[in-house]
């Protein structure tokens, strides 16, 4: 894309002036509706971004082509949206079952993100997404609790189990502050132990009307900050 | 110093603007760098469908995960009724017609990356794209709106015109290549608006990651003190120490090194808010791009959203001069045609 002067008003190769106008019209609204799809994306939302993201076919356009940008590009933010979430369901547990680490280890489980899924890969992402829109879905019931019979429904289905009472977990996966393992409690060094998981979502699963309800037992609920003080405290 | 009045001031200022704007977006250039990029971009989204292989029954299927029911109900999807977000998943049910479907995709898809009627396959690869988008908005990430927003672009650029099937066909169909091609040179205004379309959009991206890395979460409740990773210096730590998405457990160990994992996560910061600004400076954009490289190389490996700064990395090839990029492709093609004459080379090593 060398500097070359524009001598005539049609210089060859170049689109008519009638398609440049049409183009530039393009361009000023396409960049526009990335801009305004972008602007309720971080920090604060003030009323004026609200406002540029509902502007007339903004949305549509950018939901149309897919290019909507509402994501967390902030990749980590002190909340909870920054750890894993994973959804496991456990098979007909025994009565008084509580889901310590202890009676995990003696059940059946199905998790949703199946073992083969590769850390870097697509499919993993989309099974952490899915887990972690339940997590954000917390406190609306109704909402909350379609989600769930869905992804329920699903894993169930996939497992062949057809009835029965079960439990569903969402769990979140906690990380360890950036400090020596040697200063960590010897057990505490593998991040699989069951005291770096916290419970967000717990229900039992009933089967009626063709589909598995949930009834919500507990969890935390609500939207904090992953690493509080207690966190750290625990870790070292 | 010439005087002007304020109607010739505008006047000017009106005439400037207009004629850079037209050669900024329309001056006809060489296609090659869009070329490159639909041969990448084409191996990325076969990538990404092929990802849905062994999970689409267990998706779309009548029962599955993500009934048509719920995807309808979650915002912003149900936010407003638009017809124009279609997806033909929607209307399959049965694994059979699924998976009849998705084979059709990646064919599409594989044409489009070879460059065979690269016009419509580019068109109808971003079909194909959205359809998987639309179908299951609750499992996409930040990969789908890039992976979109650079397929669209290359919509409007001749993509096919070198490295592809159509070429190759054009050329032995007709080895002297016509008038109006030679008084083009090969160059293309299409090539410099869809060029120009994905430069900004990876600026705006880059910019708004930045920005939002600054800004930190938009709403923050349950009180109680709040720290900034990004600005403490620990935010790749973070992303370092969670299990699920961790490649290497060996970077682990830079726990014991917090300088070097301080100064890692303010480059990176410090990369995505000079990026949008410095890449235009012809001197600092080698250097620039460099750095980009490094810093979302290294994302792509901690981030858990690894495929996205893959496609970051490859949408910065619209930033290369076409000739710099024809020069390392001839050159590697040479190389390889040499081993291929001479099979001692190869052997040898």
């Amino acid at each position: 894309m060398s500097e070359e002067p524009l001598a005539s008003e049609n210089p060859v190769g170049f689109p008519s002036p009638g398609m440049r106008t049409l183009l530039t019209l393009f361009l000023f609204f396409h960049f526009f509706a990335i801009l305004a799809g972008i602007a309720g994306n971080f920090g604060a939302r003030s009323g004026l971004r609200r406002q540029l993201r509902a502007s007339p076919g903004v949305q549509p356009y950018l939901h149309t082509l897919g290019i909507d940008t509402g994501y967390g590009y902030g990749l980590i933010s002190n909340t909870a949206d920054d750890l894993d979430h994973l959804c496991q369901i456990v098979v007909n547990p025994p009565v008084q079952f509580e889901g310590t680490a202890d009676e995990m280890e003696n059940v059946q489980k199905i998790n949703l993100i199946p073992d083969a899924a590769r850390a870097w890969g697509m499919q993993k992402r989309r099974y952490l997404t899915l887990a972690s829109w339940l997590a954000a879905l917390q406190g609306d019931n109704n909402e909350e609790a379609n989600l769930v019979s869905a992804i329920a429904g699903g894993m169930l289905q996939r497992a062949e189990v057809e009835s029965g009472t079960h439990r569903f977990f969402c769990r979140v996966q906690q990380t360890q502050d950036m400090i020596s393992l040697d200063e960590i409690e010897p057990e505490l060094q593998n991040p699989n132990h069951p005291r770096w998981f916290d419970t967000v979502y717990d229900a039992d699963l009933i089967f009626e009307d063709d589909h598995w309800s949930p009834s919500k037992r507990g969890g935390r609920g609500e939207m904090t900050q992953s690493r509080s003080k207690s966190n750290r405290r625990r870790n070292r | 110093m010439e005087t002007l009045s304020i109607g010739q001031y505008f006047s000017r200022l009106a005439n400037a603007f207009g004629k850079g704007w037209t050669r900024f977006w329309y001056l006809p250039s060489d296609p090659f760098p869009l070329c490159l990029m639909r041969i990448l971009v084409g191996i990325f989204s076969l990538c990404f469908i092929l990802s849905y292989t062994e999970d689409l029954s267990y998706f779309f299927a009548q029962g599955g995960l993500l009934s048509l029911e719920l995807t309808e109900q979650y915002p912003p999807f149900n936010a407003t009724y638009n017809p124009a977000v279609f997806s033909y998943f929607s209307y399959l049910h049965s694994p059979l017609e699924l998976h009849i479907a998705h084979w059709i995709g990646i064919v599409i898809l594989c044409l489009f990356t070879i460059g065979w009627h690269s016009r419509i396959t580019a068109v109808l690869g971003l079909f194909v794209i959205l359809s998987y988008i639309h179908r299951a908005p609750l499992i996409t990430s930040e990969i789908e709106p890039l992976l979109a927003a650079i397929q669209f672009y290359l919509c409007f650029g001749p993509c096919g015109a070198r490295l592809s099937v159509d070429r190759y066909l054009a050329k032995r169909k007709m080895p002297i290549m016509p008038q109006s091609e030679q008084d083009r040179g090969g160059k293309f205004f299409s090539a410099t608006l869809s060029t120009r379309l994905i430069q900004i959009h990876l600026c705006i991206i880059a910019a708004m990651m930045g920005i939002a890395k600054l800004s930190g979460p938009g709403e923050l409740t349950g009180g109680g003190e709040w720290v900034d990773p990004w600005g403490v210096g620990e935010a790749v730590w973070w992303m370092i120490a969670r299990p699920q998405t961790r490649i290497f457990e060996g970077l682990t160990s830079l726990r014991d090194y917090p300088y070097l994992i301080a100064a890692w996560t303010h480059i990176i910061l410090l990369v995505e808010l000079v990026f949008p600004i410095l890449i235009w400076n012809r001197l600092a954009r080698p250097l620039v791009l460099a750095i980009a490289f490094v810093a979302w190389g290294s994302l792509l490996l901690i981030s858990g959203i690894g495929p996205f700064y893959a496609l970051l990395i490859i949408g910065c090839i619209s930033f290369f001069h076409p000739q710099f990029i024809e020069f390392w492709t001839s050159k590697l093609m040479r190389t390889k045609s040499l081993e291929q004459l001479d099979p001692a080379t190869s052997v040898q090593g």
